[in-house]
């Protein structure tokens, strides 16, 4: 069952996020939201995910959904290794071990299980994010700019596997960047944002259009944005 | 910091602890009157003959288990209900009152009223015990209430059991809180039980043996003893203080231990 907004609307005091958001998010597919800095797309994510309320609108298709979050910041327990920290999200389920270390794998940090979080760099604290994500195995993934401050050579090799798992368990993925060629190379729906009051100013359909195509409608809808 | 830093810090602070010493000295033989200042060297031959008496011992030891009595019991209730007042505005809101009427009154209210209510022997553990529970209780509140909310936000989002938050989010969260209200409790402890001691005068403690020390004019017995609550006192906080660090650090240990295997 698709994602839909219908209608949102979200204000935080005086200042209008949203004015009558309408948005789908197909099932099984990997949308990506672009939108210039502060226009709301972690705003919509906290909605989804309940952290924040909205005003008014209707939300359907998340509900009893099994969701794992890659928040901007890492969010990890600095008081468990990398190993405890992926672990804790499926404390109560079967074949612990082996779920973790293909995470930890897929994520390029196999070695470090025993580190602690103050003992790792930046990039390598979000990874230890992403594979607690992995591990839960989740209905809907929500990725919020995931792949920020990680170099290049990594990056690739894990969106790399990232897809290929997604491949295989096909679950609905909907991800923020500010990259485009990242959008372009992952999303099969790009949905561009407006500036605040955040209203969606363009749907493009990757699998239809040519990359050129797609990276010129995307600057110029950002430019005008 | 440097090791010649240490080193000189710690000459500096014996020098500034035989200066105040030399300043006792000096009232001393200038007021020249025992019995209202005795000197340091009177102190100490008194706190030597009291040692050398089977009493002293049994005076300290049962004042030592009043205080470890009354601030082990703090520790338990204050964090159980700091807890549980962090996890829930309404605990909050019924202790609340509760603990800063004890926070602010003096101490000796509570012996005197305690003298009405309780045996003799129970009076110091008892005030002990409510002058550490609210220093307790406030901090693991604090600890609780301070709880990194986006921690929080992502169990939320994983559907983490609540038992499970309580144990992995909250209680690490507020450990390094409960360690210092013990830390800080350990000195009131001390301090509230010597006095409740010698207003309530059990048959066995040190606070009784000031008491009558003053009414016998002993000022000199009076002095050594106040000495040896001092001396008690920084021994087992210090112990206390490095037993909590090495807890803290006791996991990095675990850490390098498993990566090396």
């Amino acid at each position: 069952m698709s994602i839909i907004i219908e209608n949102l609307k979200k204000s935080f005091n005086e200042n209008i996020i949203f004015n009558g958001l309408n948005i789908k998010f197909n099932d099984n597919e990997i949308s990506c939201i672009l939108g210039p800095s502060g226009v709301g797309k972690t705003t919509l994510f906290n909605i989804l995910t309940k952290i924040d309320r909205y005003d008014s609108g209707m939300i359907t298709g998340i509900e009893k959904k099994r969701v794992a979050y890659v928040f901007q910041e890492d969010r990890l327990l600095e008081w468990k290794n990398v190993y405890e920290n992926i672990a804790f999200v499926i404390a109560d389920e079967k074949d612990i071990k082996n779920r973790v270390e293909e995470a930890i794998h897929m994520v390029r940090l196999t070695g470090y299980e025993y580190y602690y979080p103050r003992e790792l760099s930046g990039g390598m604290r979000q990874r230890v994010s992403l594979a607690r994500a992995f591990v839960y195995n989740p209905h809907i993934l929500i990725l919020d700019e995931p792949f920020k401050g990680l170099d290049i050579a990594l990056k690739e090799d894990i969106i790399e596997d990232f897809t290929a798992q997604w491949k295989k368990e096909k679950y609905t993925v909907l991800m923020s960047t500010h990259d485009i060629e990242e959008a372009i190379t992952l999303a099969q729906r790009i949905f561009i944002l407006s500036k605040k009051p955040a209203v969606l100013k363009a749907q493009i359909d990757v699998g239809k259009l040519d990359p050129i195509e797609i990276r010129n409608i995307i600057r110029e809808h950002l430019e005008e944005a | 910091m440097r090791i010649s830093t240490i080193k000189n810090s710690k000459i500096q602070n014996f020098i500034f602890i035989l200066f105040w010493l030399l300043i006792w000295e000096l009232a001393a033989k200038i007021i020249n009157i025992p019995v209202i200042l005795p000197s340091v060297e009177q102190t100490i031959q008194a706190l030597i003959t009291m040692g050398r008496q089977l009493s002293f011992y049994q005076n300290v030891g049962l004042t030592l288990f009043r205080v470890f009595a009354g601030v082990g019991l703090s520790i338990v209730l204050g964090i159980l209900l700091g807890m549980l007042s962090g996890l829930y505005a309404p605990v909050y809101r019924f202790l609340n009152p509760v603990m800063s009427v004890i926070k602010s009154t003096p101490v000796v209210s509570f012996i005197i009223l305690a003298l009405v209510w309780m045996r003799t022997d129970s009076i110091p553990i008892f005030v002990c015990f409510l002058m550490c529970v609210p220093i307790i209780w406030t901090n693991v509140t604090q600890g609780i209430i301070d709880t990194d909310k986006k921690l929080l936000q992502m169990c939320s989002i994983y559907k983490i059991k609540y038992i499970r938050i309580i144990k992995d989010v909250y209680i690490p969260s507020v450990r390094g809180y409960i360690f210092s209200s013990i830390a800080a409790s350990i000195g009131i402890g001390w301090k509230a039980t010597v006095a409740a001691e010698v207003l309530a005068r059990p048959e066995i403690s040190m606070g009784g043996g000031m008491y009558n020390a003053k009414i016998y004019l002993q000022t000199e017995n009076l002095f050594a003893l106040t000495l040896a609550v001092i001396i008690l006192s920084f021994i087992f906080e210090y112990i206390i203080k490095n037993f909590l660090n090495k807890l803290s650090k006791g996991r990095q240990m675990n850490v390098n231990n498993n990566r090396k295997s």
